[in-house]
């Protein structure tokens, strides 16, 4: 659980995180608010929501004093090589990311049972398999499966493709 | 302390019966499974096969749920080692160290570490209950909101135990995650954060939060390896391993002793339960940890398996104590206990104890039977379990991810599950780039209701006034030790620094 020291390189992304983290509590706070400005309902979400801004802030400027003193530090410093490392060492993370949305988007319209397949499938491919037919047995026979146990074991609801 | 008649009776009742036995080893084994799968839980166990309860005694019924409950607090810790998944929220801090030992190929030595902590601490935690029912029920009696949000607020500190050397990273994501737990109906009866959303009343997912920001970071990180063992010639199971850590675990038993306690205290206070334990003890053997030992925590040493294990399991017994003697669920595992209650037309609190000590005490002796009879059931378990790290994570990885997305589903029963998982996947892996504690937002999400409840409790038990907090024994006590707990890191490092100085003069 040790913290590591923010690379200088990714202080843009760093700042962008914070400031996300600093307009969710801006918005939580004044919906909050504009729910109830009553000392009951802002008992614990005003000082919380204060502490959590002021620290916010106080990242925000010492990563941006970060990113200054890189950028004056390394004048027409050399572009990193590129990095040599395999496709999906480089973007795997990202494309598997992705595919989680489309499926969580896709599990209603496309059916438990179809979407699942397909999630399993691209993320086999993302994750290194490359045998289509190893891909596609595995992938429907999991989508199957599992959208059955939801359906008649757990007796949970679920829209499906197949008649299951 | 103990009424040895009913004593007498409860042995009577428990070993002339063969229905317990034939349920129990088969809610040892649903627990196992449901506690193993990351998004189904242990109280949806619970929930599904307490239909089943009506055909059962009261005893059995309740014997086989807390055998679910049991299985369940162990199986949690299979998926928490092998794949830094946390099974169910009270394996999170078994996450720390049981992953890192998987990697370097000791997983069989972690989950037998797991399995020993676990069966010793369940009957050491039952063992404590039967001493301490009675004095414990009138304690928790004395509980009041102002006491309830000093313990959230102990819950808390540890935010800066877990986030060592970014202090205020680990402070802004836990005020995060205490402000995103407060969303939904709040106890004052207002709805904020919900964008209107009638799903939302109930506020965020927790269980669905919690997998995706602890587990997704490292299952998207997997991308780049082949096998969650790398070394081909550690990807074995070996009986032989799984005792070893099994006896490994018994070495430690004052640490045992100190989870289990710690446990069992923790796990009676309502809404706290296993969830704290498990990171309270596990942070306190990391602190107590002297010189470089300290360094080794989350990064494989033994000790962070036993301690977060042997103290989610003798929560159970714990949460134990509020339910009978209080009649009120610690937790949602003891709240479908509640429910085999009224099935059974059973009403727990304080005077069920008194008129049902021979129940009471069946109940007791039985879970000490169970945690022998998991010892067994676990190792042939495991020996079927490991066999996870011969799989090639491209099989392996987008199973779990399907898995954990359905089992939000299962939880929520609507797609809220899911979205908040994806949300909190990508959050986690985007706050683990910038050396974020996900951790310290899971703990802020899991106490943020609970610390607002008790804390509006208290300003409103005060007269609208908070120096309540000052006028209670046992809330200045806690307070006085959550402060003695923050301040503990920088007095030991002032005494190591004065060490070196003098050590620096003398030569």
């Amino acid at each position: 659980m040790i913290v590591k020291n923010v690379p200088g390189r990714a202080t843009w992304g760093h700042i962008a995180l914070l400031a996300g983290f600093a307009a969710f509590i801006v918005w939580y706070v004044a919906d909050s608010f504009l729910a109830s400005s009553q000392i009951t309902n802002l008992l614990l979400i005003v000082p919380v929501g204060g502490l959590a801004l002021f620290i916010a802030a106080m990242l925000l400027v010492q990563t941006g004093m970060a990113l200054r003193s890189n950028a004056r530090g390394r004048p027409g410093a050399p572009e990193a090589p590129a990095e040599q490392a395999p496709w999906r060492h480089r973007y795997g993370p990202m494309a598997s990311m992705i595919s989680m949305v489309i499926y969580v988007v896709g599990l209603p319209w496309a059916g438990f049972d179809l979407a699942t397949a397909c999630f399993v499938a691209a993320n086999m491919w993302i994750y290194g398999e490359r045998n289509l037919v190893l891909i596609a047995g595995y992938a429907c026979a999991f989508g199957a499966a599992v959208a059955a146990a939801m359906r008649y074991l757990l007796f949970v609801p679920i829209p499906t493709l197949l008649p299951l | 302390m103990i009424d040895v008649d009913a004593l007498q009776q409860a042995f009577y009742v428990l070993f002339t019966d063969i229905s317990p036995w034939i349920a129990v080893p088969a809610g040892l084994m649903i627990g196992l499974m449901f506690g193993m799968l990351p998004g189904l839980s242990v109280p949806i166990a619970m929930a599904v096969f307490l239909p089943l309860t009506l055909y059962m005694d009261f005893t059995t019924a309740i014997l086989f749920l807390t055998a679910i409950f049991t299985g369940g607090g162990f199986g949690g810790a299979v998926p928490a080692v092998l794949m830094n998944v946390p099974g169910t929220s009270a394996a999170l801090a078994t996450t720390f160290d049981g992953y890192p030992m998987a990697r370097k190929g000791r997983h069989n030595e972690a989950l037998g570490l797991a399995l020993g902590a676990s069966t010793v601490a369940t009957a050491l935690g039952y063992l404590l209950l039967l001493l301490l029912i009675e004095p414990a029920s009138r304690v928790v009696l004395k509980l009041g909101p102002p006491e309830l949000f000093m313990v959230a607020l102990w819950g808390l500190t540890l935010i800066a135990a877990l986030s060592e050397g970014s202090f205020f990273k680990g402070l802004l994501a836990g005020a995060l995650g205490l402000l995103a737990g407060t969303i939904g109906m709040s106890s004052a009866g207002v709805m904020r954060g919900t964008f209107g959303s009638m799903h939302m009343l109930d506020g965020i997912p927790i269980t669905a939060a919690l997998i995706g920001l602890i587990a997704a970071s490292e299952l998207f990180d997997l991308v780049k390896s082949d096998y969650i063992v790398e070394d081909e010639r550690s990807r074995k199971v070996s009986l032989r391993e799984i005792l070893r850590g099994f006896f490994g675990a018994l070495r430690n038993f004052g640490l045992i002793l100190r989870g289990s306690f710690l446990g069992s205290v923790i796990g009676a206070v309502p809404g706290i339960g296993s969830t704290v334990a498990n990171l309270v003890s596990y942070s306190y053997t990391k602190n107590r940890a002297r010189g470089g030992e300290k360094d080794t925590f989350g990064k494989g040493n033994p000790k962070g398996v036993v301690a977060a294990e042997s103290a989610n399991s003798s929560s159970e017994a714990g949460s134990m104590v509020t339910l009978l003697a209080l009649g009120v669920p610690g937790g949602a595992g003891t709240a479908v206990m509640l429910g085999a209650f009224a099935m059974h037309n059973v009403t727990g609190g304080p005077r069920f104890i008194s008129d049902n000590k021979e129940i009471v005490y069946t109940i007791i002796l039985g879970n000490f039977v169970q945690s022998v009879l998991l010892v067994f059931i676990g190792i042939f378990f495991l020996r079927i379990s490991i066999l996870v790290v011969k799989l090639p994570l491209r099989f392996l990885v987008p199973s779990i991810m399907a898995l954990t997305i359905l089992g939000a589903y299962a939880l929520t029963g609507n797609m809220l599950g899911p979205i908040t998982l994806v949300g909190a996947a990508i959050l986690g892996w985007i706050m683990k780039l910038y050396g974020y504690p996900a951790v310290a937002m899971v703990i802020g999400l899991l106490l943020g209701a609970m610390a607002e409840g008790e804390l509006l409790r208290s300003y409103q038990l005060g007269g609208r006034d908070l120096t309540i907090f000052f006028e209670r024994p046992i809330a200045l006590t806690l307070l006085a030790l959550l402060l003695l707990t923050l301040a503990y890191p920088m007095i030991r490092r002032l005494r190591a620094r004065s060490r070196i100085d003098r050590a620096n003069v003398s030569t």
